[in-house]
C-alpha cells in the first residue's frame, strides 16, 4: 500500500496534469525542465518556452533504488531518461517488476498508476514505468477505403501483468486440486498490481485506443466510464480518463453503472453521438471484489477496454440498432456500503443470464433477419467459462466462434471490461465484411446485443493485439492476490 | 552554467575568519525522555563553560534547527531559547536540511566577519525521535521524489548503485566506511554507537534501500552541538583556540533529478558526483591559503556509507570513481584507526565516528563536526587521533551536506 505523502489537495489538484502526462517543457536556449517552467531556468526567457507531454514515451533507468513496504510490495522509485529525443531525467517509480528484472540502462514502458494520497484521502494517479513488454505497436495508418458509417475507429485494452492460477485459488482454500477447476472453466485470471485500480487500468485501455488509432484528445467529444468497481464511491473516473488522454476540456465525461453492461450499454448512445468531427469513446473496466471462499473468489478478473466511435475509418460497423432484453432481478448485487457483492448461486443462471442473453441473441438475429451461420464470431459475456458456450448452443451458434473472444479464459470474468475485452481480440482476428454478434450481460439485470461488420478499414490493424499483451505475465500466490485487489 | 555564475569569487584571504575558543555537544542517541531545550542547552552551556564565557558576553547566537515545526510544531523556535536563557539578543534560527549545522557555522562566521559582533554561540540541535524519521526528513527532497516514493535511503542508494555500475565500486567499499566508522566511535564517549562491527554485518544487515542496508544508514538521532566563535583578535586571550581560515556554502536544486551537472558532463553525473562538496571545498581551501596536502584530519558527511566516498572525490583527494578503492587500499580490519591513503596524502576521516557511528541528530551534525575537529586539533579530545597520525594535526576539513546534495557547506580549521 502506498499511503498518504502529505500533499496538501490544491497543490495536488495543480500538479495533476503533470503528473499525468509527464510534461515537461524545453526552451529555446536548449534547458529542460520537469515539472514544465513558465521562465526558462537558464535564460530566463518566457517566450521560447514549448511544453511537451511524454506519456507514451518509452525510458531508460538511470538509477534507483528497490525497498520493500511493511505489506511485502517491491517499491523502486527509480530516475529515468525519457526516450524520444526529449533526454531529461526524472524521477518515477518503476512498478510490475521482479527485484532482479531492476537494472541500470533497463528498457521502460509507461503505465498509469495510484501514486499515493494526498493528506485528506484524495488519491493521486500519475503516468509510471515498467519493464517494457516484447509486443508489437502498430500505429495507425490512414486506411484507403473509407466507409463513411460511424462504427468503431479504434480500440485498446489493458490487461495486469499479474495472474493466479485456478489451482494455486483451489489448494490455498483447501479444495481438492482438480475440484473446481473444471466447473469454471478458466485456467487462470488476471490480478491487479497492488498500485491498479479500475481508474489506472481504464487509462492505460483508452490510451492505447486513442494514441495507436491515431486520434487526437480534443477530438473526442463524450467519454462514457462503464464500471462497477470504481475507486471512488463519488467523483468521476470519467473525468481523469479525459485528463490523462488530453481530452480536457469541452469533453462530456460520464461514469455508468450496470453491472457487467455498465459500458456496453451506453455504445448505442456513443454511436448516436457520433457526429463528422465528433468522436466518442467507451470504456469497461472493472477490478471488482469478492469474499473469500466465494465462488467469485475464483472467477473474479482485472482488465479495462477501450472503444473509440467515430465517422470515416471506421473498422467496423453496426448492423441495424442495438437489442436489449431488461427485467428486474436481483441475481447479483453489492448493498451500498459493502465491499463484496452478494449473488444468487444457480439463480444466477437459468433466469438470469441465460433467460437474457439468449432473447437478447434471439431477437436480434429474428430483427436483423440473420441465421447464426451468418455470424462469423460470437463474443458473449464470460461470467464463468462455460455460461458463453452453453448460450450459444441455444442460440445455434457454433462455439468455435466464440474461441478468439474467450478471453476470460485467461483473465477471469472482467465484469464491464469483459465484451470489449473479447471484441478486441476478434478485432485483432477478424478480415473485412465478417460479422461480430457482441451480447453483454449485466446483472439486475439486462443483456443487449449487437451485430458489428467489420468494413475494409480492418486491414490496417492499430495497437497492440490482446493475444501479445496476454503473453507476459506473472505469477502470484493467494496471499498477494487478495492483498493487491483491494489496492494494498 | 547559471550556478556557475553564482559562485562567489573571494580573494584568498589568507586572513583567519574567526576563532573557535569553546565547545560543548550531548551524547547523541534516542533520548525520549528529553525535549530538544535540554539538549540544546546542555550543549551551550558546556560550550560556554569550556571557553570560560558569560551568556551575556555573546553578540548573537545562530543555531540549526531543520525540523521544530514539525517535530515540535513549534514555529519562532529562536526566540525559545531566548525565554530560556532569559536573554534578548539576536537568535537566528538557520535551515538547510541536515546543512543546518554546517550554515549556523557560516552565518557565524559571517557575523564575526561583518565586524558587528565579536563573540557569538553557534548551535545545532534536532529531536528526531518525536515523530516519524523518515517521512519528516523528506520534507529535505522534492515533491516529486516523494510522490515516488523516495525515501533519503533510497535518494544515497541510487548514487550507491550508479557509482557502482559506473566505476565499479564494490558493495564491500560501502561496508569497509560503517566498519572504519564504528572503530573510530569506539573512544567516543559521545557517540552513539561504539560497538565493532564486520564487514559481513554491514553486507548482512537488513535491507534498507537496495544495494544499501542499515548498517550502511547513519542513525536517528537526538542530541545538540555548541561552538563558541570569537573574532580572530581576541583568539590569545583564550587558552584553547582554533583558527577557522576557510568557510563557504554552495547550494543546488532540491531535486537530486533537477540538479545541474557541470556544462560539459553528462546528464548521469548527478548521480555519482555531489557538485556542492566540490564547489564549497574549492572555495574554502582558496581562502584558506592551504592545500589539499595539508589537511590532516576532516570530518565528512558519511549520512550512508556511499556519501564517505563521494566526499572523497568530489573534494578532491582521489580521481572520480576511485573513492573506494582508496578506502579497500587503507582498509585494515586489526587497527583501530583507518588512514585513508589518498592522492594528496594519509588523511583520517570522521576521528569519532562521523554520521554512521557518532550518530547524526539533523542540525546539531554540521556543529559536532566542528566540535571534533576543534577537539582533535587543540589536542582536548578524549579521543584523539595524534598517535595513529604520529603527530597533533593542524589542519581540518569540515564537509556537512543538506538533502541529496541541494546545500554543502565546507570550513577549513587551523591550529591557532
Amino acid at each position: 500500500m502506498i499511503g498518504s505523502n502529505s500533499t496538501s489537495l490544491p497543490k495536488s489538484w495543480r500538479d495533476n496534469l503533470t503528473r499525468y502526462l509527464l510534461s515537461t517543457s524545453e526552451c529555446g536556449c536548449g534547458e529542460k525542465s520537469f515539472p514544465p517552467r513558465s521562465i526558462c531556468g537558464s535564460c530566463r526567457s518566457k517566450s521560447t518556452l514549448r511544453a511537451s507531454a511524454n506519456y507514451m514515451k518509452d525510458a531508460e533507468l538511470v538509477a534507483g533504488s528497490q525497498h520493500y513496504d511493511y505489506l511485502g510490495n517491491l517499491i523502486a522509485p527509480s530516475f529515468v531518461n525519457i526516450n524520444g529525443g526529449t533526454d531529461i531525467i526524472i524521477p518515477t517509480r518503476i512498478t510490475d517488476a521482479g527485484p532482479e528484472e531492476i537494472r541500470i540502462c533497463m528498457e521502460l514502458e509507461p503505465t498509469f498508476r495510484r501514486l499515493g494520497e494526498t493528506s485528506q484521502g484524495a488519491i493521486e494517479y500519475g503516468t509510471i514505468f515498467r519493464p517494457k513488454k516484447n509486443y508489437k505497436r502498430f500505429e495507425k495508418r490512414d486506411p484507403e477505403n473509407k466507409c463513411g458509417k460511424a462504427g468503431i475507429t479504434a480500440y485498446g485494452v489493458s490487461i495486469p501483468t499479474y495472474r493466479i492460477k485456478m489451482s494455486e485459488i483451489a489448494e490455498a482454500l483447501g479444495k481438492p486440486a482438480g475440484s473446481l477447476e473444471k466447473g469454471i472453466g478458466f485456467d487462470e485470471k488476471s490480478v491487479p498490481a497492488f498500485d491498479q485500480d479500475s481508474l489506472t487500468m481504464a487509462v492505460d485501455a483508452a490510451r492505447n485506443a486513442r494514441v495507436y488509432g491515431g486520434m487526437e484528445g480534443e477530438k473526442i467529444s463524450a467519454i462514457y466510464v462503464g464500471s462497477e468497481s470504481p475507486p471512488y464511491a463519488v467523483k468521476p473516473t470519467a473525468a481523469t480518463v479525459a485528463a490523462a488522454i488530453e481530452a480536457l476540456p469541452s469533453v462530456r465525461a460520464t461514469d455508468t453503472q450496470f453491472a457487467c453492461s455498465a459500458a456496453a450499454n451506453m455504445i448505442p448512445d456513443a454511436l448516436a453521438a457520433v457526429t463528422d468531427s465528433n468522436n466518442t469513446m467507451v470504456i469497461g473496466t472493472d477490478n471488482s471484489q469478492a469474499a473469500e471462499g466465494d465462488a467469485l473468489d475464483y472467477t473474479v478478473g482485472a482488465g479495462a477496454g477501450a472503444l473509440i466511435f467515430g465517422k470515416g475509418d471506421a473498422i467496423a460497423i453496426p448492423v441495424g440498432r442495438s437489442f436489449s432484453h431488461t427485467s428486474d432481478i436481483p441475481d447479483f448485487w453489492r448493498r451500498d456500503g459493502a465491499q463484496y457483492p452478494e449473488h444468487g448461486g444457480r439463480f444466477t443462471g437459468e433466469p438470469a443470464y441465460f433467460e437474457h442473453v439468449i432473447s437478447a441473441g434471439k431477437n436480434l438475429m429474428k430483427e436483423l433477419e440473420i441465421s447464426p451461420d451468418d455470424i462469423d464470431y460470437a463474443v458473449l459475456h464470460q461470467p464463468t467459462g462455460k455460461f458463453p458456450f452453453a448460450a450459444a448452443e441455444e442460440l445455434d451458434i457454433d462455439r468455435k466462434k466464440l474461441e478468439h473472444g474467450f478471453i476470460a479464459k485467461f483473465t477471469g470474468n472482467t465484469y464491464s471490461a469483459c465484451t470489449l475485452i473479447g471484441l478486441a481480440s476478434v478485432l485483432d482476428h477478424a478480415k473485412p465484411e465478417e460479422k461480430i454478434l457482441q451480447i453483454a450481460y449485466g446483472s439486475g439485470a439486462t443483456a443487449i446485443g449487437i451485430l458489428w461488420e467489420t468494413t475494409e478499414a480492418i486491414k490496417e490493424k492499430s495497437g497492440i493485439k490482446v493475444e501479445d499483451m496476454l503473453r507476459e505475465k506473472k505469477y502470484v500466490d493467494y496471499h498477494t492476490y487478495r492483498r493487491s485487489k483491494n489496492g494494498h | 552554467l547559471s550556478l556557475q555564475s553564482n559562485i562567489k569569487r573571494v580573494e584568498a584571504m589568507k586572513k583567519p575568519i574567526a576563532a573557535i575558543v569553546g565547545a560543548g555537544r550531548t551524547r547523541f542517541g534516542e533520548f525520549f525522555k528529553r525535549e530538544y531545550m535540554s539538549l540544546a542547552l546542555e550543549a551551550g552551556q558546556k560550550a560556554l563553560d569550556s571557553a570560560n564565557m558569560q551568556t551575556k558576553e555573546l553578540g548573537a547566537i545562530y543555531g540549526g534547527f531543520f525540523l521544530p515545526e514539525i517535530t515540535e510544531y513549534q514555529g519562532l523556535s529562536s526566540s525559545s531559547f531566548a525565554e530560556e536563557m532569559d536573554i534578548n539578543i539576536p537568535i537566528t534560527r538557520v535551515e538547510a536540511a541536515c546543512a543546518s549545522g554546517g550554515l549556523a557555522l557560516y552565518n557565524g562566521c559571517l557575523a564575526i566577519q561583518s565586524g558587528r559582533f565579536d563573540k557569538v554561540l553557534v548551535g545545532g540541535v534536532e529531536k528526531l525521535t518525536n515523530t516519524d524519521a523518515t517521512s519528516s526528513l523528506s520534507t529535505a527532497m522534492s515533491s516529486y521524489e516523494r510522490l515516488y516514493n523516495f525515501t533519503f535511503p533510497d535518494l544515497y542508494a541510487s548514487m550507491a548503485g550508479r557509482h557502482m555500475h559506473d566505476y565499479g565500486t564494490k558493495r564491500e567499499h560501502l561496508a569497509m566506511v560503517a566498519v572504519k566508522n564504528h572503530k573510530h566511535a569506539k573512544g567516543n564517549e559521545h557517540a552513539q554507537f561504539r560497538n565493532p562491527i564486520t564487514i559481513d554485518t554491514v553486507i548482512n544487515s537488513a535491507p534498507v534501500a537496495k544495494p544499501l542496508t542499515l548498517l550502511d544508514c547513519s542513525p536517528i538521532s537526538d542530541g545538540a552541538a555548541a561552538i563558541v566563535l570569537v573574532k580572530p583578535e581576541l583568539a590569545k586571550d583564550y587558552e584553547n583556540a582554533v583558527l577557522i581560515t576557510g568557510s563557504d556554502y554552495a547550494t543546488g536544486s532540491v531535486g537530486l533529478y533537477s540538479r545541474k551537472t557541470a556544462p560539459t558532463a553528462p546528464l548521469e553525473e548527478k548521480f555519482t558526483s555531489i557538485r556542492v562538496t566540490k564547489l564549497a571545498s574549492e572555495e574554502a581551501l582558496k581562502m584558506s591559503g592551504i592545500t589539499l596536502k595539508d589537511i590532516d584530519i576532516a570530518e565528512v558527511h558519511d549520512c550512508f556509507t556511499i556519501e564517505e566516498i563521494l566526499a572523497m572525490e568530489d573534494i578532491g583527494l582521489c580521481e572520480k570513481g576511485k573513492g573506494g578503492f582508496v578506502v579497500e587500499d587503507s582498509f585494515d580490519e586489526k587497527s583501530s584507526h583507518i588512514v585513508y591513503k589518498t592522492d594528496y596524502g594519509e588523511k583520517i576521516f570522521n576521528c569519532g565516528g562521523g554520521l554512521k557511528a557518532d550518530g547524526h541528530p539533523v542540525s546539531a551534525t554540521g556543529v559536532r563536526q566542528a566540535v571534533e575537529c576543534y577537539e582533535q586539533l587543540s589536542g582536548i579530545s578524549c579521543h584523539p587521533v595524534d598517535r595513529r597520525l604520529g603527530k597533533r594535526p593542524d589542519y581540518a576539513l569540515i564537509h556537512n551536506i543538506g538533502g541529496s546534495g541541494a546545500a554543502g557547506v565546507v570550513h577549513i580549521l587551523e591550529v591557532k
